[in-house]
Formats: C-alpha cells, structure tokens, sequence
C-alpha cells in the first residue's frame, strides 16, 4: 500500500535529518528538489536572472549553515522560502537602482469635491477568463514591473510571496503601517495600469 | 446627521473596510457611499481583482519554467564543499 502523503513526509524528514548531519547526498538532494521553487521566488522579488540565481545559491548556503535553527516546527519548504526572501531582500539593497516613475502618477486623481478624474468601471471579464490568454498574462507581468521598486516589492512579499503584514514588516525594515500603506497605493496603482486595458469599452 | 463621503474616501480607506478596520459608523457610510456610487462598487471590485491576477500571472510564468539549471546547482555544491 501506498500513501504519496506520508511517502512525501518521509522524505521530508529523512532531508531535514540529514541536512543537519550535514550529509552532502542530502544537501544535493534539497537543492533539486526546492531548488526550482526558490529560484522562482527570487526571480520575482529581482527580475533579473544572474542576481536571482546568486540569492538562491545565497539562500542554499544560508541554509547549510543555519540547519541547526531550523526547528522541525516549520516544513522545511516553508524554512527556505524565508531565506531564499531574505537572500533576494540582501542582493536586491546591494545593486543599484533603475530608473522609475513615480508612485504619485500611478495612482488616481480626484477631483476637487472628491470625484474621480477618470470613473473606473467593471472590467470585461472576469479575472479567470482574463488569464486565459497568454498576452493579457504578459501585459499583468509588464504592469507588476513598471511599479516603483519600494511599491512592488511590498506588493510580492504579500500579495505573491503571502508573508504576513509583520513578516514584510520585518524583512524590509518597515513598520506595519508602512507596510499596508506601500500594499495599498500599489495595489492602486497596480489597479490603475491594468484598467487601461481591462476596463470594458465604453459607449 | 451622518456627513457624507466622497469618492476619494473610498479609495483612500478602501484597503480597511475590505480588511474590516473601519469602526462601526465609519462602515456605514463606506457602504451608504457604495449603494449609491457604481464607479466606486467598480474601483472595489477591480482593486480585488488586480491582486488576483497580480499572483496568477506571476506564478504561472514562472514555476511552469520549473527546474534549476544544472551549472547552478553544481556551483551550490562546490560552494558548499569549499566552506565546510
């Protein structure tokens, strides 16, 4: 009999233990197996392949090092995805910045008595049938990535990544109320970018 | 006499109704405004659904590219064995 659950589960702590034997079939074996996840995560948080693939063998080392903190609490998944953030947070603060557009030109504008500028309306389809095509996916990219770095990367730890409004928190140096309010004026502007396309065509 | 609340109220403090911060009247005019403004019912329902197709569109490209490139693995290992 077989149970591809508890089978998972088995390997899991039998990596867990010997990562902390510090055994390099096992550490091999981390690296393939979650190595393609972590590299997924710091690919989002850097856009930017050789500085993506540095925060994962960052994070990979990291993790070797620190495999004596890791509490068997936590699933070993979940353990190295925190690093491999961090490790993308750490090279992201070390490489110079691009040039951005202001968040203030990205979110709506209001009339004197508090009137939208521009009325947003429904989009044309619901998001699931939105990301049916392929272009619509690659315009929601192009949109993410015009965001103002401080704005967007608020935008992946929560809203991608899922870490709470403490753990952003505490990964960028800012205070909760920093933290949700960077979330909502990029979701706004976020919002803002994909209306254009999006919004259904008025008569 | 309840004062009334604009648009850019509801942008501005949609983020702590949607998360349930605003106080028990301050929900109430929220929703009064809502009932009665579809422009802003569209800015509500669209501010949602950007977050929604933010994840999928990031997720989708990039874990269907699943897998770690040979030479970055090796270079994690040897990485590895030169500091322990």
């Amino acid at each position: 009999m077989s149970d591809p659950e508890r089978v998972t589960e088995d390997t899991e702590q039998a990596l867990v233990a010997g990562l902390k034997a510090r055994d390099p079939s096992a550490c091999e074996a981390i690296v393939r197996r979650h190595g393609p996840v972590l590299l997924a995560v710091t690919r989002r948080i850097l856009r930017h392949e050789e500085d993506a693939r540095d925060a994962v063998q960052d994070a990979f080392l990291s993790a070797f090092r620190s495999a004596d903190g890791f509490a068997g609490a936590a699933r070993l998944s979940t353990w190295l995805h925190r690093i491999a953030v961090n490790a993308a947070l750490m090279r992201m603060r070390a490489r110079r910045r691009r040039p951005e557009e202001s968040i203030e030109d990205l979110l709506p504008g209001f009339l004197e008595d508090g009137h939208h500028v521009r009325e947003p309306d429904e989009w044309s389809a619901p998001p699931e049938a939105l990301l049916q095509r392929r272009q619509n996916r690659d315009y929601i990219r192009s949109c993410i990535d015009r965001l103002p770095e401080d704005y967007r990367t608020v935008l992946v730890l929560r809203d991608i990544e899922e870490l709470d409004t403490d753990e952003t928190a505490r990964a960028l140096g800012l205070t909760v109320a920093g933290v949700k309010t960077r979330l909502h004026r990029a979701r706004q502007a976020l919002r803002g970018l994909l209306a254009d396309r999006f919004e259904a065509v008025r008569r | 006499m309840i004062p009334w609340i604009t648009c850019r109220d509801v942008v501005d403090f949609l983020d702590r109704y949607l998360a349930g911060e605003l106080d028990p009247d301050e929900t109430a005019r929220f929703e009064r405004h809502l009932s009665e403004c579809p422009p802003c019912v569209a800015y509500m329902h669209t501010y949602q659904a950007a977050a929604v197709v933010a994840k999928a569109a990031l997720r989708d490209a990039e874990e269907a590219t699943a897998g770690v490139p040979e030479d970055l693995v090796q270079a994690i290992l040897r990485a590895r064995d030169d500091r322990s």
